[in-house]
């Protein structure tokens, strides 16, 4: 249930390996990239359906 | 109270949606070994409430850091047995940082095994050597951990071939790691050649040696150094190699 509420940040938490001196595809960046867009974007949207006309 | 409800409902199909794609890339970020460190109690235990939430936080090449300096420290004062601890904690810590398994491979197999066999306060030789051989072996399990998280790299699997080569003086083993560690990519260039030196003192296996260091020599004048021509002209002698398909006396170290 956990999981399906909220986001997956580890996904995005790769620094310890980049400095391991992993090196990070292509597909896996545009990947990471284009899931934090989509992140950002719907629950930016869903936050503002919410909050939207309220009195904060 | 019905706008929540229409957001859950939709973070319900958003999940359904998304986790299929986290999923996916979850597999890929394990395939390029990431994520190699698990956040349990265990690894709790190791580093201790204040490690634990700094690694927890995105700080975890920091702690690891920071555990190598007290390593150090430790080692300055020869305390062995701390320096074991604090190499598991980093190493868990830091899988994929070859420095750390190479470096703790080597305070076993090489320093703390040699500290061991001189230890003044321990008088019955078995015992040294009991000693001894048990920082050999956890020199081993260093090395083979850390080749386990790291299959990819050479580096690793040259230091297990170097452990077998100069602490248990198998050539046989020594010979396969530096095999394996010649067919990765990356690799050094005497990996190659190191293995068949090493397969050259095995018994028995003569012959695959010199094919093998007969081969690397006919590869060019790059590869005709003198250890490759003094295990060369051994065999040639060992195996009675007809004179002809020898290689030349004079002007072999010529380049």
């Amino acid at each position: 249930m956990v999981a399906l509420f909220f986001p997956d940040l580890q996904a995005f938490n790769l620094v310890d390996d980049i400095v391991a001196g992993t090196a990070i595809s292509l597909a896996v960046f545009a990947k990471t990239a284009l899931l934090g867009v989509f992140y950002t974007v719907i629950y930016t949207l869903l936050a503002a359906f919410v909050f939207y006309g309220k009195e904060l | 109270m019905i706008r929540t409800l229409v957001v859950l409902a939709a973070l319900l199909v958003i999940g359904g949606l998304k986790l299929p794609v986290e999923s996916n890339l979850a597999a890929l970020h394990r395939q390029a070994h990431f994520r190699g460190v698990e956040f349990n109690l265990d690894l709790r235990e190791k580093i201790g409430q204040l490690g634990f939430i700094a690694a927890l936080s995105g700080f975890r090449a920091m702690v690891a850091d920071a555990l190598f300096i007290q390593a150090f420290s430790a080692w300055e004062n020869t305390e062995w047995g701390r320096m074991l601890l604090l190499f598991r904690h980093i190493t868990t810590l830091q899988p994929r940082v070859l420095l750390f398994w190479d470096t703790a491979a080597w305070h076993m197999a090489w320093n703390a095994s040699v500290a061991a066999m001189n230890d003044q306060t321990q008088p019955r030789l078995a015992l040294r050597v009991k000693t001894q051989r048990e920082y050999f072996a956890l020199g081993k399990d260093f090395l083979e951990r850390g080749i386990k998280n790291n299959p990819d790299r050479p580096e690793l699997y040259e230091a297990l071939a170097r452990l077998y080569k100069e602490k248990y003086n198998d050539h046989k083993r020594a010979s396969e790691y530096y095999a394996k560690a010649a067919a990765l990519p990356g690799a050094a260039t005497f990996d190659k050649r190191f293995s068949a030196y090493e397969l050259s003192y095995c018994e028995g296996r003569e012959r695959e040696a010199y094919e093998r260091l007969r081969q690397l020599y006919d590869a060019g004048p790059q590869e005709r150094l003198p250890t490759l021509i003094k295990r060369l002209k051994l065999l040639e002698e060992k195996l009675e190699i007809p004179q002809e398909q020898r290689i030349p006396e004079t002007g072999s170290l010529k380049r």
